[in-house]
């Protein structure tokens, strides 16, 4: 195919504007482009793109899920309670959240591929679900060490350290924890998905199910798992929240689905994909960061910052849906 | 309409499921509270709830099932909500007649509509993704328009008898709002069910390609929808800002999850499949009536939002279990 302007900006149009971008800051505030605060900018949406990757294999598969947020932000109660209340060790904090992940996952699974109710409607019960329940185990309070219970007694227990590192530590002192599990898990999903005949399997499945199942594969299957790794991928994101917060905080969960959606939805705007894709959602949100960064660095009042995310993702759908051709 | 006679027998049980289901559930609710909780049956207790939660909850849950029912899911009514309560109360604290500020309040929530109709008809962006970006400027507005979200409140000098009137006028013992409830049901009811554009309006919804070649103006439909839904959403958000003397920033965003929750019940609990006005103000009143119940009978806000959350989840259960036989 020639590379037409058309073309090109279609395909690296937020890659272009990306570099632009940091080239512009870079130049407006050197200290920008220091190491650290590179990483800053990954550490500051790890957790949104996480939550966005696992949308884009419900997305990949024809599905949504937007019970993402919310599941983080219980989860990361959940944390809370079992190491302040339930005075756990950090293996268990761990283990019950990526359970509770997974358990929230098949129950959207069997909401949506068993009974066959719409994925929007199915998963926005499970976010009510999920937020409700979150305070319940503490009336409603926020926990941090030294809570007192609601029958009168003190939580004994107290963030770990070695919990808290999964937040806070810096691995060589220069790459925070968060991302580098951000990049695990999104290359792993991402090698799978564009990759391997599995991923092909979640794409046909998204762009045709019936025929992906008349052509011989699991259908039901495979949406059952991507809503397994999207509340398992979510839940990894709750406990990285938790670690980085060090409580239970009861509204740190707001605003996250929707981030992580424009995530997702930006993402279809990268590499002219025009259909969700990891890498993408990825980028995604490294743009929103940048952004928010950059004009936080150049003193714009952070009132801007819902402005930006939102004139972020209508201009990546200008170009998906206004330059793409037309697929009637 | 003789889709249910004309299947076999034994699926006449799950047909009839989807058409009462709703009222069923709604009789069960009140059924239920009534018996747990001495004061719920009550003309006090029942007049509360739907002025309370149940008036403004329908008239965005009316803005919704406009959008659902041409296919789209409008997630900036909470932000015209804001917008038209910003607006209106901007204006009658400026020392603008009450009626000049009902229409600048209007204005706004047209303004969101356009922005939406621009991005959805225009760019051709799905009302989903179109509604988000909207959601997210419109909170930016609201922050900007009141130094980074700080309540307006109307001067006591300028609350006006018209101000009042508007926040709480009634016309033959019902509030104002409950006949804004009645007309606006009873209008989008009839545009959906008997008109020419509501036909051509649920055709888009079912089959957006299907009625482009039909030559159907989608585009102009999907406009007018989106115009249409701003406007309505923007004239809760003026209801809303009358009755508390104040803007209070954001406050709309509680209506959006209700509104959609309410919206698609009542389409999935609808034999036909498709939004109507119905099914969404039953939606609405079961919502409002649950959260009533369960704080009556001394359950926690908490406890409230896993009640809604499992009786959405449970409506949706009861009715695709039955839907599934039947298909």
């Amino acid at each position: 195919m020639t590379l037409s302007p058309r073309r090109l900006a279609i395909d690296y149009g937020l890659l272009i504007l990306l570099a632009g971008l940091v080239a512009v800051f870079a130049v407006a505030e050197p200290a920008f482009l220091r190491v650290n605060n590179l990483f800053s900018i990954l550490q500051a949406v790890a957790i949104v793109a996480l939550l966005g990757v696992g949308v884009t294999v419900t997305m990949i598969a024809g599905g949504f899920d937007l019970s993402v947020g919310g599941l983080a932000a219980f989860v990361q109660m959940a944390a809370a309670y079992s190491l302040v209340v339930l005075d756990g060790s950090t293996g268990s904090a761990i283990l019950l959240c990526l359970g509770l992940g997974i358990l929230v996952g098949l129950g959207n699974a069997v909401l949506i591929v068993r009974l066959g109710i719409p994925d929007l409607l199915a998963t926005l019960g499970m976010l009510f679900l999920l937020a409700g329940l979150q305070l319940v185990p503490t009336g409603g309070r926020s926990i941090a060490p030294g809570l007192i219970l609601l029958d009168g007694s003190t939580a004994q227990g107290t963030f770990t350290d070695g919990f808290l590192a999964l937040g806070r530590h810096r691995v060589w002192d220069i790459l925070p924890v968060p991302v580098l599990v951000l990049a695990v898990v999104a290359a792993a999903l991402w090698l799978v998905m564009a990759w391997t005949r599995f991923g092909r399997v979640f794409y046909a499945i998204g762009g045709n199910e019936l025929a992906a199942r008349l052509a011989g594969a699991p259908t039901r299957l495979y949406r059952v798992a991507a809503y397994v790794i999207s509340a398992t991928v979510a839940s990894i994101g709750g406990i990285l929240l938790a670690a980085r917060i060090g409580r239970g905080d009861v509204s740190a969960g707001n605003g996250l689905m929707l981030d992580a959606v424009a995530a997702a939805l930006i993402g279809h705007a990268v590499l002219g994909a025009n259909r969700p894709n990891i890498l993408g959602t990825v980028v995604g949100a490294v743009f929103v960061g940048v952004l928010l960064n950059g004009l936080t660095m150049l003193n714009a009042p952070y009132y801007l910052q819902d402005l930006v995310k939102g004139a972020v993702l209508i201009g990546a759908l200008a170009v998906t849906y206004g330059l793409a051709p037309r697929r009637a | 309409m003789s889709r249910a006679q004309a299947r076999p027998s034994r699926s006449i049980s799950a047909a009839e499921l989807l058409r009462f289901g709703l009222p069923a559930m709604l009789a069960l609710v009140l059924a239920v509270f009534s018996a747990l909780a001495p004061g719920f049956l009550t003309v006090a207790n029942v007049t509360g709830v739907l002025v309370n939660s149940v008036a403004l909850n329908a008239i965005v849950a009316l803005a919704m099932t406009l959008a659902v029912a041409s296919g789209g899911t409008d997630l900036s009514v909470g932000t015209a909500v804001d917008l038209g309560g910003l607006a209106f109360i901007a204006a009658v604290s400026a020392g603008q007649p009450v009626a000049l500020a009902v229409f600048f309040g209007l204005l706004a929530g047209i303004g969101t509509g356009l922005f939406n109709a621009l991005l959805i008809a225009r760019l051709g962006v799905t009302p989903f993704l179109a509604t988000l970006g909207t959601l997210f400027i419109g909170h930016s507005l609201q922050q900007l328009a009141t130094d980074g979200g700080n309540p307006v409140y109307v001067p006591a000098g300028r609350i006006t008898p018209a101000l009042a009137l508007i926040g709480h006028g009634s016309c033959l013992g019902i509030p104002l709002s409950l006949w804004l409830v009645l007309l606006l049901s009873t209008g989008i009811g009839l545009l959906l069910t008997r008109t020419r554009f509501g036909r051509e309006v649920l055709a888009v919804g079912i089959q957006a390609p299907a009625a482009l070649y039909s030559g159907l103006p989608v585009r102009r439909i999907l406009a007018l929808i989106s115009i249409a839904s701003g406007t309505i959403a923007a004239l809760a958000g003026i209801l809303l800002s009358a009755h508390v003397n104040a803007y209070v920033p954001y406050a709309g965003n509680a209506y959006l999850l209700d509104s959609i929750g309410a919206a698609f019940i009542g389409t999935a609990l609808s034999r036909t499949g498709r939004a109507n006005v119905p099914g969404t103000l039953l939606g609405v009143a079961l919502f409002g009536f649950m959260t009533n119940g369960l704080l009556l009978i001394g359950w926690n806000f908490y406890w409230q939002q896993v009640g809604t959350g499992v009786l959405i989840l449970l409506t949706l259960i009861l009715a695709f279990a039955g839907r599934e036989r039947v298909g």
